[in-house]
This record gives structure tokens, sequence and C-alpha cells, in this order.
């Protein structure tokens, strides 16, 4: 195991180095600055502005100033947000963000898997109609159509929860449903299909043959096999879903972090493109890590390849 | 003759497909006493498994049972629920499949697998019901059966893991044990131990043994008795001895002859039997055998010959068997140096 781990360290370590490097590169090679406004900035201030941001040294030195501070986990001060520095700007969002994730992977999970078994156990009957006439409905319909209907409906006409912000826990509901509506969705089918598969498997019908009630062959025997594929949806899921959603936070004003991914970009916050991305990446490869260390504990057959 | 254990009368089971009703099994009797071994012989799709699963009551869905008895006991189980049903399944009842690479819930180790019918069916507390599979591991002939019990299947070879197989189905004292096709996808040295063991084991819990094969070689060694089934039918039964030296239906013959044989010229080692199975979605009004049979006659297409008792306990479905039916030499695949 700790040899195991020692490997996963290091590969980790090399994705995360290839993800800052091409980053970086991209993010240069696009036209524009920090700097670069609509109104021209008289160019002896730019200059001066480069200066104080060592942005008029060479790339590759840049590059190397960048890794060094990185090493020492700082992200640098923010070129939009003045005062401000990117460590702090991800620490402020991220609560937010993680905490609206963390109840939408929950409720993923909580209704996603149940909704698969259920769809699978009821295949081509009325309960499977339904639940899966709704969840192709909410992987094809976008989050920011279904957080505008429901704002309209719960908040507009019913008055139900508030339209935007998060001063009580009403506000949590809806920005949670219209994250939720995809992976949960998503899940539910991927549980759906892999426990149809798994029920028309030999081991079943042993396990029937035993005299086993119907809920223990599907709970043990089914379930920890169909398992799987969910597994390894929810790793990158997880990350993607704390880490933020632009378009919800956006809708519902909420201090996120999910807005920087794009308008950092939009802003060539160039100190803030390379911390975001590097703190999404780093969550990635570690959720995938936690993913790997859970199939060895749900299928005996994958080994630690020591 | 024994007590009757199972008897299965006039047996109708049909799948219900969106292209109609496929008659699987249309209407077999048969019986087995206590402590009897009675082998179930026919190729694939003659709808052996189906009758196997029928009386297990596990047929998946479109399948089901639409006529019959099935008399367990001297009780018909056809109506039972599903929770009579869990009673009877494992406990009274037990069966082992076909393949065992895929048999064995790969996720669980062999103990939890074998503690967990024990558990279920004779309440034993969880030492109690180790302590009683590793007796079975033992008894199936698993070496160091207290270290394996912690094995999952992928660490048992196929011989092992039908051995823990028939552990699993052994570990109740079932009255019946139905083995579908045991030894069908194990090499054959393997095959020869599992028919062994299964041979063995029958004595020491007495228990009954219905062996499903299409390989008349296989139940040669263990049965006294042999059905052999085609079409969904029953087309001859009889003791073992009876099938093997006497068959009297051109089926069972062509079965014989399809058991290679080691001391013949290689063109006549093994004859196979030409054609292919009748499509049970539109059944045969006649013998479902009369395409492929080598002495077919008018009548056998038009009607299904009832059954003709040539012996004691040895009857067959063929319309040669009636008294006006001419007289032929048939080629019967009876190994005449065994005759004596």
């Amino acid at each position: 195991m700790g040899k195991f781990l020692l490997k996963r360290v290091i590969a980790m370590v090399i994705t995360i180095f290839l993800v800052i490097t091409l980053t970086f590169l991209l993010m240069h090679s696009i036209p524009g600055g920090p700097f670069t406004k609509e109104k021209k900035v008289p160019p002896a201030i730019e200059e001066a502005l480069n200066k104080k941001y060592n942005l008029d040294d060479s790339l590759p030195k840049q590059y190397i100033d960048y890794l060094k501070r990185i090493a020492k986990l700082d992200l640098g001060p923010s070129f939009q947000y003045e005062g401000m520095t990117v460590n702090k700007l991800i620490k402020d969002g991220f609560p937010t963000s993680a905490k609206l994730g963390s109840f939408t992977v929950l409720l993923t999970l909580a209704l996603g898997i149940p909704f698969g078994v259920l769809s699978a156990l009821k295949q081509n009957k009325w309960p499977d109609y339904i639940v899966m006439f709704l969840a192709t409905l909410g992987i094809t319909i976008p989050a920011f159509v279904l957080a505008t209907v429901f704002i309209y409906f719960f908040a507009l006409k019913l008055g139900l929860l508030p339209t935007f912000g998060l001063d009580s826990w009403k506000g949590y509901i809806l920005p949670v449903l219209a994250l939720a509506g995809y992976s949960l969705s998503f899940i539910t089918r991927l549980t759906r299909s892999s426990m149809l598969e798994v029920m028309q498997q030999d081991y079943i019908r042993t396990a029937r043959a035993k005299g086993l009630p119907e809920r223990v062959v599907i709970f043990k025997h089914g379930l920890r096999n169909s398992i799987l594929p969910v597994v390894t949806y929810v790793g990158p899921m997880i990350a993607a879903i704390l880490t933020g959603s632009f378009v919800i936070e956006k809708i519902f004003a909420l201090p996120g972090m999910g807005r920087h991914f794009v308008q950092s970009i939009t802003n060539r916050d160039y100190t803030t493109i390379m911390g975001i991305t590097i703190f999404f990446a780093t969550f990635l490869v570690f959720m995938v890590l936690i993913v790997d260390i859970v199939y060895l504990l749900v299928d005996p057959r994958i080994k630690l390849d020591d | 003759m024994g007590e009757k254990l199972l008897e299965v009368k006039n047996l109708k089971t049909s799948f219900f497909t969106h292209l109609g009703e496929v008659q699987a099994v249309r209407g077999i009797s048969f019986h087995i006493d206590k402590g009897e071994a009675i082998g179930i012989v026919g190729e694939s799709g003659s709808g052996k498994s189906v009758t196997s699963l029928s009386v297990m009551k596990l047929l998946q869905y479109p399948g089901k049972i639409v006529g019959g008895e099935i008399l367990f006991k001297g009780k018909d189980i056809v109506n039972y629920s599903n929770n009579k049903m869990l009673k009877i399944r494992g406990n009274e009842i037990a069966m082992i499949f076909q393949d065992p690479m895929t048999s064995l819930n790969p996720v669980y180790t062999i103990g939890n697998q074998i503690m967990e019918v024990i558990i279920r069916h004779q309440k034993l507390n969880k030492k109690k019901a180790r302590e009683k599979a590793i007796e079975m591991l033992k008894m199936v002939g698993i070496p160091s059966p207290e270290k394996r019990i912690d094995n999952y299947p992928h660490e048992f070879s196929g011989g092992m893991r039908q051995r823990a197989m028939i552990a699993i189905a052994l570990s109740c004292e079932p009255d019946l044990l139905i083995a579908d096709e045991p030894t069908t996808a194990l090499d054959v040295t393997i095959q020869d131990q599992i028919l062994k063991l299964m041979k063995e084991l029958k004595e020491r819990i007495d228990t009954s043994i219905i062996l499903i094969t299409h390989d008349l070689g296989v139940v040669a060694d263990v049965c006294s008795r042999i059905v052999v089934m085609y079409g969904g039918l029953v087309m001859e039964e009889g003791s073992s001895r009876d099938i093997f030296f006497n068959p009297q239906h051109p089926y069972t013959m062509g079965l014989l002859k399809s058991i290679p044989r080691l001391d013949l010229e290689e063109k006549k080692r093994l004859i196979p039997i030409p054609g292919t199975p009748p499509d049970l979605l539109k059944p045969p009004i006649g013998c479902p055998f009369a395409d492929r049979c080598p002495y077919s006659m008018k009548i056998c297409k038009m009607k299904l010959p009832e059954f003709f008792e040539v012996d004691m306990g040895h009857k067959a479905s063929c319309w040669l068997l009636h008294p006006e039916s001419p007289k032929m030499k048939l080629s019967t695949g009876v190994r005449k140096e065994e005759v004596k």
C-alpha cells in the first residue's frame, strides 16, 4: 500500500506539473494581457505595471519564477482584484462552492443510485419509464435553463424560496437542485444500466438458487458489483462540483469560486488563471486516487500493482 | 421402487417473447425417488435447463410455467408463493450450474458465500456457520480449508470453484440436488473428479441427484435412470442399462453414436446427428425428431407418438415401436462388445 501511494503521489506531481506548464504556455499564447483594457492605458503606465509584476521578463524566466513560487504554495497576487492574492481568492470562494457542492453530491448519490436500482428492477414498467424520462430531461436540459425555470416557479410564482443569495438554508435549495440536475440524471442512468447487466449474471442466479430473499440478492449481490462504474464517475464529478459552477453562481449571485474559472480568463488575470487551474487539477488527481482506493475496497479482484 | 421425492407431471413451460410463445417444455413427466440419481440428457435447446429452472421456480421473465404439476414430497409447488419457495431453495432443493467461473460472486469470499446459505436456512451463528463451511470445504476436497475459506473466487481454479459450488449446494443437506451441466465447462480430468465427488457425496449425505447434461458419457457412471429429452419433450426413459444397451428411440441411438470412441477408425469414431433442433416458436405437430430421423415415416410428421412401454420402467415415444410399424434393422450405436 505504501509503495502504491508513493508511486501515485509521484505520478500526481508529474501530472500537475504538466498541467502548470501547458496552462502557462496556452495562457501566454492568447493575445492581450492583464492590463489591456477597452480604454487604452498610457504606455508608460502599462510598462510600469508590467515591470511591477515582472511581466517584462522573458517567458522562460517568468515560468521558472512561477514554479519557484508554486513550490512555496504561493499562487501570487491577483492582477484583477487589487490587494488580493490568489490564495485569498480561493480561500474566500471555495468554502461557499464546496458547501453547495457537498449538498449537491450528497443529493446526487442519495437519489441517483436508488433511482437507478429502482429503474433497473422495474425495467420496462412505469417506474422505469418515469425515472428514465426525468433522467433524460436532466441530462439534456442545461443547468442555466433549469435554474431559470426553478427561479420562475419557486421564487417568483410561488414565492417559497429566495431568488438569490445564501442568507438562510432555503437559499441552497434551488442552486443545489439546478447543480444536481445533470449528475443526478447521469448517475441514475449509469446505475440502471450497470445494475441491469449485473442482474443477468450467473452469480445472481446462484444467489436466488440459495433461497436468499430478493432484497439480499439485490443489495448484497447485485449492488456491490454494479457500483464500480458509478464510483469511476463520482470521483471527477466531486472535483468538478465542489469547485463551483460559473453559471449557477452567476444566476443565484453566490460568492463561490466558480466564476473565477471564466472571469480570470476574460480578464487575462494570469495568476488567477494559473491558481484556479492548479487548484482544480490537484483536486481532480486527488479524487482519482481516492477512486482507485475505493475500487480496492469494492472489488477484491483489483490488485495494487506493486 | 422407493418413495417418490419429486414427480413432474405434464409440465409445460413457455417463454413469452415479442415474437410469440416459445414452448421450451411441452408437457414432460418424470419422477425421482429418494436417494436416486437420474440423468436428463439432450442437446442444447431440448428444454433440460428450463425443466430444472422450472422445478426451482427460478424462471426469468418472460418464462412461465403454463401447465402441469411439480410434486415435491407430495405437494404441488407450482403455485407456491415466492416466500414458500425461499425456504425450499438452497435448503431442500439445491442447484449447481454449468459455469463455475461466473456462478460465484466475485466480490465476496468463498466462505461468505457458503456461510450465507447456512445462516439463512440453519439459523446458526456466524462462528458455527464458519465451522460448518470449513467442514464442507474439507468434504469437497479443498486442501487447507481453514485458509482457503477466506479466498475470493478468482483465487480458486475452475475445478475448485465447482467444488465450492457443490459445498454451497450441499451445506444444508438438501433432499434434491439439481446439477445443470456441472462438468461441461471443466477439463476432462477435472470432470471426472467432480463426478466422482458428486457420487461419493450423494451416498454420504443421502441426496437425490438430477444430473442434466448433453453428454451421455457423463451420466453413465452416476445415474441409475436416464430421461432423454428433445424438442421440449421426453423421447425415452429407462434405466441406464436400458438406454445404453437397448435404446429404442432413434434420437437416443444418435446420442450414443455421438459419444467419441477411440476403438474405431477415424471416420466412425463420432457420428453426429445431422440437422438442427426444431423451432419451438412453431413446434412441429408430429414427433419433433422426425425431420432428422433416418427412419422417419409419414405418420411421424403428422402425429406425436405416445409412449410405448418396452420393459418395466423403460418407455419410448416413437412410432417404430407401434405394433403395426414395419420392422427395420436399426443402427443403434450400442457397443456390442459391452453387451454381455
